[in-house]
């Protein structure tokens, strides 16, 4: 079947099985932003959000994302031009090997962009689809709370 | 050309034996009117959030009709009665409660993780009924009924719909109701770590008028038979006066509760019937402890 994806606000044509992952033809089209971790909606390293709402990639059937847009972590900021996360989660020493930090980075935004300044207990809920197996997760929390001052801040 | 890939282990089995293996047609109707005409042929289930579907393996599906045209995403209360589209996700349906302190918007929000709860449907997960469900032990002691569109067209209390095997052939699950009372509850999951599927959970629901219960229901969910209405430890306590300490009563209450379970997630068979009947104690006393004034219940 064919039909077309917004990725990052690129419209793409894109040619797919009925059976196959949001998380395989993202990473078949180069988005390779999107980690393969466990492919069982556990670990969070191929969060992406479909339309503004935070879903595991590899949780779901990329035909049913069909005409929808896709945020990856490189719609939020480059290597260049960081968004303030990315920024913060650098800041707060809350990356190591990095695997994790696109999910991180996008449960943190989607949690954010609905409550700007959140407790400590609803950051763990929030990131409690996203496994980090080298920080430990206290740096994580660092990042995600310096991240809401800065974005309050510039707001 | 990009390589196709498989999400499921069974399909790449089937395949490197050798096995036809169908491609997979999708349906995206926008009216209900065309829900019957497509789920008439075989091999076509609704598709919502799809993560049952995943779980389930797709080696034997010939087709998915996608249900986001549909306008299933609805919250209504009206004449008494709570009505929630099938759509709604586990976080929509938490988000519209939460206000009320609804004991479904705690245990849904204690279901899986928050990318998951984004995605997990009413109408999949009722369909699917996993024995983790954190949706179904909350619904079935607030006796929940399910509209259909399909073969079964109409309205049906989901205790009907769960029993009668051919409710669920070639229909779809269009709203969920129940009523909306002041009950005082609690919802119990029993987990090894706060994101685990829960291997049992218990809800219960009480209403009463000053020291005696007028009203109480407990559903054990994740039992053998997949779920129960614990109708024993409901009738010692319904109509009861509570002593000032209810431990006692309590304790005696579950004493009768007689409920089996198979071994599952590394726990046998002997330790969840022993753990279900602390926690159910644990529970009702929790759900005593609730508020009376609202619907609020808590989460352990």
């Amino acid at each position: 079947m064919t039909g077309t994806l917004s990725i990052n606000g690129t419209e793409l044509r894109v040619s797919l099985r009925g059976d196959e992952l949001l998380l395989d033809l993202l990473r078949d089209l180069g988005y390779t932003e999107v980690k393969e971790g466990c492919r069982e909606g556990a670990c969070g390293s191929c969060l992406v959000l479909l339309e503004g709402t935070l879903v595991n990639s590899c949780q779901v059937l990329a035909a049913s994302a069909l005409g929808r847009q896709i945020t990856t972590v490189k719609g939020l900021g480059t290597f260049h031009q960081p968004h303030l996360i990315q920024d913060a989660f650098v800041e707060a020493g809350a990356v190591q090997c990095g695997f994790c930090t696109p999910g991180m980075v996008l449960a943190t935004f989607a949690l954010l962009k609905n409550n700007p300044n959140p407790t400590e207990e609803q950051i763990r809920h929030a990131l409690d689809g996203n496994l980090c197996r080298c920080t430990g997760y206290v740096k994580i929390i660092e990042a995600v709370k310096l991240a809401a001052e800065r974005m309050a801040s510039n707001a | 050309m990009r390589k196709p890939k498989n999400h499921t282990k069974s399909v790449e089995a089937r395949k490197q034996r050798g096995d036809e293996v169908a491609e997979i047609q999708w349906y995206f109707p926008n009216e209900l009117d065309e829900v019957s005409e497509i789920l008439r042929q075989e091999g076509i289930i609704p598709h919502s959030g799809g993560t049952g579907i995943l779980w389930g393996g797709m080696t034997r599906i010939r087709g998915l009709m996608d249900v986001s045209h549909l306008g299933l995403k609805f919250f209504r209360t009206r004449d008494g009665t709570i009505e929630l589209g099938a759509a709604l996700s586990y976080a929509e349906t938490a988000t519209a409660l939460a206000e009320s302190g609804h004991l479904l918007s705690r245990s849904l929000r204690a279901a899986a993780t928050e990318p998951l709860r984004n995605r997990i449907s009413l109408g999949g997960s009722i369909s699917m009924f996993p024995y983790w469900s954190d949706l179904m032990g909350p619904l079935l002691a607030h006796k929940a009924e399910v509209s259909l569109v399909g073969a079964n067209s109409g309205t049906w209390t989901l205790d009907e719909y769960l029993k009668n095997r051919d409710l669920r052939q070639n229909t779809l699950i269009t709203s969920i109701r129940l009523p909306d009372l002041p009950w005082q509850g609690a919802y119990y999951r029993h987990t090894r770590t706060p994101t685990d599927r829960p291997a049992f959970s218990i809800t219960v629901l009480l209403r009463r008028k000053a020291k005696r219960i007028e009203e109480i229901r407990s559903v054990v969910v994740g039992c053998s038979g997949r779920y129960r209405r614990l109708a024993g430890v409901d009738q010692i306590l319904q109509g009861s006066e509570l002593p000032p300490d209810p431990s006692q009563l309590l304790e005696e209450s579950v004493q009768k509760l007689n409920i089996d379970f198979p071994a599952r997630m590394g726990f046998s068979t002997e330790y969840l019937k022993a753990c279900a009947a602390i926690e159910l104690e644990r529970t009702l006393a929790s759900a005593l402890e609730s508020s009376p004034k609202s619907t609020t219940g808590s989460v352990s």
